[in-house]
């Protein structure tokens, strides 16, 4: 149950209204004789949903109107959308007021005024049609941007302007032109119902399966290409591990090189040292050295958790300073007096349900100051503990220079001592390296995971391109086409259309009906006389929407159609709407169309409305009673009485 | 509800009502000064939600012409948590009615709630000399209320939120 219209309302430049009431469910005539406004309706209709040009034309319905409102039947509850007219010699305006509700009065002229743009409308009134994500992508190849579908391309398949109605060429309305008809043939799928309802989740999903494999496929490339260096590598440094005196293996494979070199690096350091004679000078300067050491590592940790500490403490104190901020309002309340009454209802506040008292937020507020006080003792003590540490790390940093500085001079003077620590750093340099690549280089992974993790994304994936796949969609269109042909069909033959003894349907790549003659498939635009035309608009649009009501698609419920008998009345021939110049077998064929249109209405009733203007009047019962409103001898839209913008109304 | 003496200290303290009935003041008194309507009551249950969050507090835009339901659509995460945040903050904001109320700094007319002029100078001094979050708060909610103004009616700002009474 989809979005239908309730009340189309004019709103003058000095505040009048002019409101015109359709019922929902059911067809609504407007018959009347020309220039009464009556083609001009599709047009407003089509600005309130968001056209991007206002196409009203040039006369009093354009410029003795200020706003242009529309009263909607919604799925859930009514809305009013209003769109103000566009201002002299602009072809439009995004000003657009919206209201909703479970039911909505239609708002007088003054609350009119914007509460939000174009933009804000259609995100809206797509919202409320139904449409939900989709997405329309292109098929590879093609050079136009992927598009979604909105309340513009599905109003588009509600609108059958006059002379719309009875071109051969083009089924839908607006399609004259190749931007607008390429879209409808996009987000037909979705709109019919073609596209699977998870179609964009899919859609993302893929994305990301995709993203994963790639992922995974750098992964193992990445795992191949270190086995393959790692195996000059891994040997090199083990050739370099055997010339510095730490090995003596000679491998083959790369793992066998690897736990060689494993081996090396579990060779301890200090066993690398050479224990030294007589260097008790330097021994004595050594052990020094890793006491002044372990010192700076003590007093550095220290430092750290003081650190630690005042920044918990800084925490606190911001927090505890927001809190005594926000009850520091209370001294706007300073000298009031509360009431032990509810300002609302006049219920007694006392006791339990009461709120708290001022007295209550003093002592919070007090109790805040106190806590944040002694934060701010706590803090100079540690800040000096700091500082005292940081003067003794200072310190233990002195006496290690000094240090260095004279175990240099002792291992300048004696040759031994530096060959020695030659050979002790060229051996340490090699265990660096090794150490190096063996942690860079991960734990023998095992490909086969993520060979079978990359096979199963591949499976998925192909399974989601499958069902996202452009066959998938053209598929369920030709089911769609088909379960429509059947309703085609029979009411061809009620409208005795040409060809109609052939099977009718609806060609989507084409929007266009085609017949399917023993001489092949005949379009619409190659079937016949002038007349028909008519026919194949009303029965198209007809199955569409009776389709669009029962699979509830997020089209909106209503269709306007401007004329459909104008080929056998044309307006010359209008005197008072009776068809009295009319011949009596064209009068015939009139009455069948209207039969059709209401028939197919009361089918699904009361799901779905059009609205149906005309010249002709007439004399059945079941055409009168759906007549609204008569626009005869002087009556019409838009009243006589109103004047364009800036004329005063008493003149 | 939560009875007052059952809160945590921060929530006590951080939401105290005398706060929160001030951001009901401001966000009263700006909603009043577009066309002289007043605010209506449900949609004085948005104003905490949208300004003491920090994240939606700062993702409110600058300018009150920007159009509320295309704003929704570009932070869609605020919609998805909005009920939720709304809900929650229920009792904070009832007990700053009722305490604004009873306190003449907010009075209720026409089921609605308006902000008492002649607090201003309180309220202003007071928001002065506390702190910046504060300050950042009150203006939000003063924005809050312009903007909740021109985008229309109650029933629309709260269906467009998906939040009901």
């Amino acid at each position: 149950m989809s979005v239908q219209i309730l009340d189309i309302v004019l709103y003058s430049h000095n505040g009048d209204q002019r409101i015109l009431s359709l019922k929902p469910g059911v067809v609504n005539i407007i018959t009347g004789a020309s220039q009464t406004g009556k083609s001009a309706l599709s047009d407003v209709i089509d600005y309130c949903f968001g056209s991007s040009e206002c196409h009203v034309a040039h006369g009093p319905l354009r410029l003795c109107v200020a706003w242009y409102g529309l009263r909607l039947k919604l799925a859930a509850g009514e809305a009013f959308v209003a769109r103000r007219a566009p201002p002299r010699r602009a072809q439009s305006s995004t000003d657009y007021f919206i209201a909703t509700g479970r039911t909505v009065m239609i708002p007088g002229a003054t609350e009119l005024r914007a509460t939000t743009n174009l933009d804000g409308a259609m995100t809206v009134l797509t919202s409320w049609v139904g449409i939900r994500d989709n997405h329309h992508e292109p098929p590879p190849g093609q050079t136009r941007a992927s598009l979604s579908a909105t309340v513009r391309h599905a109003v588009a398949l509600c609108l059958q302007q006059q002379d719309e109605i009875i071109s051969k060429k083009h089924l839908f309305h607006g399609t004259t032109d190749n931007w607008k008809a390429q879209a409808l043939k996009d987000t037909l799928p979705y709109l019919l119902g073609a596209v699977d309802e998870d179609h964009v989740r899919k859609q993302g999903e893929l994305r990301r399966l995709r993203e994963k494999l790639r992922a995974v496929e750098r992964r193992l490339a990445e795992i191949a290409a270190l086995r393959g260096d790692g195996a000059t590598k891994a040997d090199a440094l083990l050739a370099q591990a055997r010339d510095a005196g730490l090995t003596q293996e000679v491998t083959a494979t790369w793992e066998n090189a690897v736990s060689a070199l494993r081996a090396v690096l579990s060779t301890p350091l200090g066993s690398v040292d050479v224990g030294l004679p007589d260097g008790s000078e330097f021994s004595r300067l050594s052990t020094e050295r890793a006491e002044l050491l372990q010192a700076q590592r003590r007093i550095r940790s220290e430092i750290e958790a003081a650190r630690a500490f005042s920044n918990d403490e800084k925490g606190f104190s911001r927090e505890a300073n927001e809190q005594r901020a926000r009850l520091t309002t209370i001294g706007i309340f300073e000298r009031g007096e509360p009431g032990d009454t509810c300002p609302l209802c006049a219920q007694d506040l006392s006791g339990e349900r009461a709120t708290p008292g001022l007295a209550a937020l003093r002592q919070a507020l007090r109790d805040v100051a106190r806590r944040m006080e002694s934060v701010a003792r706590v803090e100079p003590h540690i800040q000096n503990a700091i500082s005292e540490l940081e003067l003794r790390l200072q310190e233990v940093q002195r006496s290690l220079t000094s240090n260095r500085t004279q175990m240099e001079a002792v291992r300048a003077a004696t040759t031994a001592i530096s060959d020695t620590h030659a050979d002790s750093a060229k051996k340490a340099h090699v265990l660096g390296r090794v150490s190096l690549y063996l942690e860079s280089m991960p734990d023998v992974p095992d490909t086969r995971d993520l060979e079978e993790q990359a096979e199963s994304i591949r499976a998925k994936c192909k399974q989601l391109e499958e069902d996202l796949s452009d066959e998938r969609i053209q598929e369920q269109l030709a089911s769609i086409a088909s379960l429509l042909s059947e309703k085609l069909t029979k009411w061809a033959r009620e409208l005795a259309l040409e060809h109609s003894e052939y099977p009718m349907r609806l060609d989507l790549k084409k929007l266009t009906l085609v017949a399917d003659t023993v001489d092949g498939a005949i379009p619409m635009s190659r079937i016949g006389s002038g007349e028909n035309g008519v026919g194949f608009h009303l029965i198209a649009h007809l199955a569409l929407h009776q389709w669009f009501v029962q699979r509830r698609r997020p089209v909106p419920h209503f269709i306007f159609f401007d004329q459909p008998s104008q080929v056998y009345f044309p307006a010359d021939t209008d005197v008072d709407g009776s068809m009295g110049l009319v011949p009596d077998d064209d009068r015939h064929r009139v009455q069948q169309m209207f039969r059709l249109i209401f028939d197919a209405v009361e089918a699904v009733a009361p799901g779905l409305q059009v609205i149906l203007i005309e010249h002709a009047d007439l004399n059945e019962a079941w055409y009168r009673d759906a007549i609204i409103e008569r626009w005869r001898g002087g009556k019409k839209l838009v009243p006589e009485d109103w004047k364009r913008e800036g004329e005063s109304a008493a003149e | 509800m939560t009875v007052w003496t059952e809160r945590s200290i921060e929530e006590r303290n951080l939401l105290n009502p005398g706060f929160c009935a001030m951001l009901l003041w401001h966000a009263a008194r700006s909603y009043n000064s577009q066309r002289s309507n007043t605010m209506a009551i449900e949609l004085s249950f948005l104003v905490l939600p949208f300004t003491l969050h920090k994240d939606t507090r700062e993702s409110l835009p600058t300018s009150v012409k920007t159009s509320l339901p295309t704003w929704l659509s570009e932070n869609p995460l605020v919609q998805a948590r909005f009920g939720q945040r709304a809900s929650m903050l229920c009792a904070f904001t009832k007990d700053a009615l009722f305490f604004g109320g009873s306190r003449q700094l907010l009075m209720f007319a026409n089921g609605g709630v308006r902000a008492n002029e002649k607090m201003k100078p309180r309220v202003r001094a007071f928001v002065q000399i506390a702190s910046r979050e504060v300050d950042e708060c009150a203006e939000r909610a003063e924005f809050l209320g312009k903007w909740l103004e021109r985008s229309g009616g109650p029933e629309i700002v709260l269906a467009l939120l998906g939040v009901r009474p």
